[in-house]
């Protein structure tokens, strides 16, 4: 009896431990997933990638319970030659805390561009070369490390492919800048011509939107384009060359208008949105040219001056 | 308020080192005046809409642009304004229609680009600056925008100096709906100084800095939801060094050089500072984020002028990383070098002005390539007979990456331009033709190219009577732009009659212009267009001048807007007058 009690007390106290021991391993050491969403259309600037829309990093606690135990990532970007671009080692990984069962993290916090390595002397730090990957194909992956001891807590994810398209905004050809031309024709009509956007959007086009303001009085071009409403303002779809009919008065003398004009291309991508560019309040614009009109008027005058002189020579 | 105590007492300590006892005598100078626009636009049917206003309704503006002279102290006030509610986002004149445009407050209006207000007083080499300034230190540090603010400028001897503090940009509150909304641009502060030596026409040495920051409190929080298309607060610093050399003999030199640091981001939480290491140089100017870059950009130009024959070599580059506040829109990651010339004969009847040149974009990544030419000739055969020519020529090459296969861009154009003038006892004629003729292929492989193949031509007559005060004039054209595949085509023909009629009683000159095209694209019926002008300039007085004119533009549609059957045969009415009152200070 005596040793029945003996056993069946010793057998509750093993299966407790060992209720105690599966719950602890479940608690301390739950499984963790990884999921990386990346968008198709990632920034170019790694410095951008904390926004939500370039993609998240969910990470779920397979385990029972809440996890609240710090994660640290180990990351590395490849290019399409299978070269690392950047590596985030774990050991250099700042610990992220999250509660819940899962957790939505932006991709800045597994890229912490402030403690990685980029391995091109020429990408040194992301800051230099001006912080933007070069256009082309890359792919990213990421391990799970325990935020306090040197213990993977996942396998390496599936590399995740994405393109990276550093445009190329258009350059303004033709009117050249500075140019001069004969008024008489330029009212019937002005070709202008600009380079594409570089590479070209994959399953789309881009769409250039042509500004042209004509020049106030006492004010430079530039302050003209800040100030005034574009005097033609239309949007073209995948072509880099526009036919301008100004139809305006370019001949008689104008009190409160010069014959200067200030022209530029702003590149729009597919859902409307200007393309990215260094300073993002520039919102895809060109840079700038001026064209300006020479009077026929004073052609004419001076021919008729030179007539008569020639009469009277 | 450290800034303005130090102009004042460096403006008062320049005045009173260089006071003279002299007899001077106030002299005023310059011009007032005012100008008005009225825009006037009636589209028939109203609905649906087919042609949108392209100017303001009304634009009132005032300019005062006077100099006052006592004895070696001179005051230039230079006001431009418009007292009206004039749209702006902070980056062009756009405002959508369909947003009431908030009120301006004086601070806005002030730092508003179209209002110009500043005051340049100098006394011999000491100028102060104050208000709006456009100041062009150089090609690589500032020089495109009105900043608002105070500065001075100091130029004793050989020695230069300058500073300026002010706004640079206007801030702007983000609206969100209705769509497409208002972008929020931030209050942006520029800074800019430069020190240097020079002697005027022979050298100039120098260093330029230029500092700018975003006001991030200035406009209330964007959420993260709405970036991009709306902006974050930047900070750019911008230290470049210049050197000017220009010879006796017509030999010149000049480059630039160009360091810059820019934080996309400022943000505290979005983009913390880094203390890493990676930034030398002028951290001490700007805290390093992981938003910021470092660029490098140079310039140089090399030549000799004369009077028959001049020759240049010109080059720049900007590396990807490069940004200056002060050129917003430059583009950078590009290398771009020309040499071009000027020959003529000695009596200037033959000249040729021609430049080659080589543009690599993205350079810092697949290398985009362009060549980029241009030649003219002018020919004066006789008195009575003159030939201008005209070829330009542009390549536009973008290599293969990714799945993109590349690009190609040709243009060809050629334009000729011969004169020829003749007279009698009664009358000198003056005919002018001008055939061009260009090719545009753009390729984006494996497409077949799609060529747009222009030609125009107009002849114009100018013929003078001898007897009569009044000069007419006249001109006709043609133009066709077939685009290929599709034999897209659109021809245009204009026929121009203008007129120039001095009036002895009152004294005035008379110009008008009445313009007919007819253009046809496609096989739709073709729109004809009515365009008259007239004019008047008036002095009123020998100081005071009227100038007026008034344009009427009536565009009537074939069919090409069809469908909506409604649009068969629309038209609009545009209707533009501008008049201005200048008066004349000073002799």
């Amino acid at each position: 009896m005596n040793y029945t009690i003996y056993h069946r007390k010793k057998i509750v106290k093993a299966m407790l431990l060992l209720v105690w021991c599966c719950a602890t391993a479940l608690v301390v050491h739950a499984q963790l997933r990884v999921n990386l969403a990346i968008n198709s259309r990632l920034s170019a600037y790694l410095a951008e990638w904390y926004r939500p829309v370039n993609g998240t990093v969910v990470i779920t606690s397979l385990g029972m319970g809440a996890m609240d135990r710090p994660v640290r990532f180990e990351t590395e970007i490849l290019n399409s030659d299978g070269q690392m671009v950047y590596q985030l080692p774990f050991k250099q990984s700042l610990p992220i805390s999250y509660s819940g069962n899962a957790g939505a993290l932006p991709l800045s916090e597994i890229l912490q561009l402030q403690n990685g390595n980029f391995s091109s002397p020429q990408m040194a730090n992301s800051f230099s070369e001006g912080g933007k990957l070069a256009a082309g194909q890359y792919s990213i992956r990421l391990r799970l490390w325990d935020g306090m001891e040197d213990q993977p807590r996942t396998e390496w994810t599936a590399s995740k492919p994405f393109f990276i398209s550093s445009y190329q905004l258009p350059q303004l050809m033709q009117p050249a800048d500075g140019k001069e031309l004969e008024a008489r024709q330029a009212n019937s009509f002005i070709i202008f011509r600009w380079t594409p956007l570089t590479p070209t959007m994959q399953g789309a086009l881009a769409t250039y939107r042509i500004q042209i303001w004509q020049v106030l009085p006492d004010q430079t071009p530039m302050q003209s384009l800040r100030s005034t409403p574009p005097i033609e303002d239309r949007l073209i779809k995948g072509t880099t060359q526009f036919t301008w009919q100004p139809r305006l008065n370019m001949v008689v003398a104008e009190p409160a208008a010069t014959n200067q004009f200030v022209w530029t291309i702003q590149t729009l991508d597919e859902k409307g949105m200007p393309v990215e560019t260094t300073d993002a309040a520039m919102q895809g614009i060109s840079q700038p040219y001026t064209f300006s009109l020479a009077n026929p008027q004073k052609i004419i005058t001076n021919t008729v001056t030179n007539m008569q002189k020639n009469k009277h020579d | 308020m450290k800034y303005k105590l130090l102009f004042l007492s460096i403006f008062v300590w320049s005045i009173t080192a260089n006071a003279q006892i002299e007899k001077p005598k106030m002299i005023v100078s310059g011009n007032v005046g005012m100008s008005y626009d009225y825009y006037g636009l009636t589209t028939k049917p109203n609905s649906p809409s087919f042609y949108n206003a392209r100017r303001p309704w009304h634009v009132v503006r005032f300019n005062f642009n006077l100099t006052f002279t006592y004895g070696k102290f001179k005051l230039p006030i230079n006001i431009n304004v418009s007292p009206m509610n004039y749209n702006f986002n902070g980056i062009g004149g756009y405002w959508p229609s369909n947003i009431p445009r908030p009120k301006q407050t004086l601070g806005q209006w002030l730092t508003n680009p179209i209002n110009n207000i500043g005051l340049n007083p100098s006394y011999k080499w000491a100028e102060l600056q104050l208000g709006t300034q456009y100041l062009q230190y150089s090609p690589l540090s500032t020089g495109d925008l009105g900043i608002f603010g105070a500065g001075f400028k100091l130029s004793p001897g050989r020695f230069r100096l300058k500073f300026f503090h002010g706004i640079s940009q206007r801030k702007q509150d983000a609206i969100y709906t209705p769509l497409p909304g208002v972008l929020g641009i931030y209050r942006r502060r520029q800074t800019m100084a430069q020190i240097g030596f020079e002697k005027e026409g022979v050298y100039f040495a120098g260093f330029n800095i230029v500092k700018s920051k975003d006001i991030e409190n200035s406009i209330p929080p964007i959420a993260a939801i709405n970036k991009p298309p709306h902006p974050d607060p930047q900070e750019a610093t911008v230290a470049t060094f210049l050197l000017n050399v220009k010879g006796k003999t017509g030999w010149y030199f000049n480059t630039e050089l160009g360091n810059s640091y820019h934080s996309r981001d400022i943000n505290n939480t979005t983009a913390p500072y880094i203390n890493n290491g990676s930034f030398k140089g002028l951290v001490g100017l700007l805290k390093p984020r992981i938003s910021t870059a470092e660029g490098f950009a140079s310039q140089m130009a090399i030549g000799k002028k004369s009077k028959q024959f001049d020759i240049g070599l010109n080059g720049r580059f900007f590396s990807k990383g490069y940004y200056t506040a002060g050129y917003p829109y430059l583009q950078n990651d590009r290398l771009e070098y020309t040499v071009s010339t000027r020959i003529s004969s000695k009596d200037n009847k033959y000249l040729f002005n021609g430049d080659i040149g080589r543009r690599i974009s993205n350079w810092s990544g697949a290398r985009n390539k362009q060549i980029i030419a241009n030649a003219n000739v002018f020919a004066q055969f006789t008195n009575q007979f003159s030939l201008n020519a005209n070829y330009n020529n542009f390549g536009f090459q973008a290599p293969a990456v990714g799945s993109f296969l590349g690009l190609k861009n040709v243009a060809n154009d050629l334009s000729i331009n011969p004169s020829f003038s003749w007279s009698n006892s009664k009358m000198s004629n003056m005919l002018s033709a001008t055939y061009s003729w260009s090719k545009y292929e753009e390729t984006v492989l494996p497409n077949p190219p799609t060529k747009n193949n222009i030609q125009s031509a107009m002849l114009m007559y100018v013929p003078v009577f001898f007897n009569k005060n009044w000069s007419p004039d006249f001109s006709a054209l043609w133009f066709q732009n077939v685009v290929n595949p599709g034999n897209i085509k659109l021809r245009l023909y204009t026929g121009t009659a203008g007129v120039n009629i001095p009036v002895k009683k009152p004294k005035m000159s008379l110009n008008g212009q009445l313009q007919y095209t007819n253009t046809k694209l496609q096989a739709f019926t073709p729109n004809n267009n009515w365009l008259a002008t007239a004019g008047f300039k008036w002095p009123l007085t020998n100081k005071m001048t009227w100038n007026f004119s008034g344009t009427l533009n009536f565009l009537k549609y074939g069919n090409e807007l069809v469908p909506p059957p409604s649009l068969l045969g629309a038209n609009y009415l545009e209707s533009h007058v501008r008049t201005s009152i200048q008066y004349r200070l000073g002799k």
